[in-house]
């Protein structure tokens, strides 16, 4: 059974194609790569899956877990286990973000039926993961990507995959602007997300990055359609 | 916080007669719809408090585009080794900002809610406690 599913999809913003016939199938446990130029729609198609409205579907239909996720909202599909990793990383001024991963969990694990942590369950959950990536714990109680830098965005990022684990997991240029080191340590966790039957659809332009984290599959993007290269 | 067809017009006044005092003014306002919001601070430092200081801020939140917000400073110093700074700041909910926070699985109410708490948190921490808890579910019902 594949988890996300994308028949002959075609993509309009207003009346202007960015990309056409695209299909994708995404198992568990499997690691896509997207690349393609700058402008060739690869983001597109990431929020398009995501559910942004500025983006139409004019044909085709994405189906995740079996299910037409169409006439689903934005968060239903995310808490069904669809996360994305934006390329740019939104600052929100005040929002703390301990308080930010604390509330989104609960929220996720009420929808999913689970029991709601409290403050000191989530405390320690949380402590685990931040050693897993080595998050500074001083940026905790900060606003939200308020001042963090590039690399600090992105482990953030991680973060929340960590705690959240969703299904699938869409990154758009998570290793752009990061250390040998972070970068390695970011191949280390996609390889254990791995294990545990994580999917992922990775956008990048490093070859080195694709080498290293041995993908099932390659797409290229390229004049509106998109190719398997491997 | 205003909405619908709101006309709300506060300000305050500070008046400095001794030497080095300090004052501080941050007001924070919302509004929505049709509604407008004024603010208007009247600073006077008097001839004989010599060094004194005073900051003003005034940040607006402005959740339609029909709604305003004024500001209106009147500053009068009467000696020179005082120091006076204004500040004022309109800010709007971004779209990628709302998209973000429901692509993590929170609902748009409680995501709008989110960030008009983190616009008000500044001030509301130095309210006493009791308040604090109240003001929040205040702002999140008048939604």
């Amino acid at each position: 059974m594949n988890l996300l599913n994308i028949k002959n999809l075609k993509i309009k913003i207003k009346n202007k194609t960015i990309i056409k016939n695209i299909n994708l199938k995404i198992n568990k446990g499997e690691i896509h790569i997207l690349t393609g130029n700058n402008g060739s729609g690869k983001s597109t198609l990431a929020l398009t899956i995501a559910g942004n409205k500025k983006y139409n579907i004019s044909k085709g239909k994405i189906l995740f877990n079996n299910k037409n996720i169409k006439k689903l909202s934005i968060d239903e599909r995310a808490k069904k286990g669809l996360f994305i990793s934006f390329q740019e990383n939104i600052e929100i001024t005040g929002l703390n973000t301990q308080y930010f991963l604390y509330k989104t969990l609960n929220y996720i694990r009420e929808y999913k039926k689970k029991k709601i942590l409290n403050l000191i369950e989530f405390k320690k959950k949380l402590l685990k993961n931040i050693k897993i990536i080595n998050f500074p714990k001083n940026l905790l109680n900060r606003s939200l990507n308020k001042g963090f830098s590039g690399g600090e965005k992105k482990k953030n990022e991680i973060l929340q995959i960590l705690l959240f684990k969703p299904k699938l997991i869409i990154l758009d240029e998570i290793d752009s602007g990061l250390d040998n080191k972070t970068i390695k340590k970011i191949i280390s966790i996609i390889k254990y997300l791995k294990k545990k039957k994580k999917s992922f659809l990775i956008i990048t332009h490093n070859n080195n990055f694709i080498k290293y984290i041995k993908p099932n599959y390659i797409y290229l993007i390229n004049k509106k359609k998109i190719k398997k290269i491997i | 916080m205003t909405k619908n067809k709101q006309q709300s017009d506060t300000g305050n006044k500070i008046i400095h007669i001794g030497k080095k005092t300090k004052s501080l003014i941050i007001s924070k306002n919302i509004s929505n719809n049709y509604s407008s919001n004024t603010n208007r601070n009247l600073i006077i430092i008097n001839k004989n408090s010599n060094k004194s200081k005073n900051f003003t801020k005034c940040d607006s939140l402005l959740l339609s585009n029909k709604c305003s917000a004024h500001t209106f400073p009147t500053i009068k110093i009467k000696n020179n080794s005082s120091i006076i700074e204004h500040e004022a700041s309109s800010n709007y909910i971004k779209e990628l900002q709302i998209f973000f926070l429901l692509q993590r699985g929170i609902n748009k109410n409680n995501a709008i809610s989110m960030i008009i708490n983190g616009f008000c948190e500044n001030i509301l921490k130095m309210l006493p406690s009791e308040f604090y808890i109240e003001s929040k579910e205040m702002l999140f019902i008048n939604l």
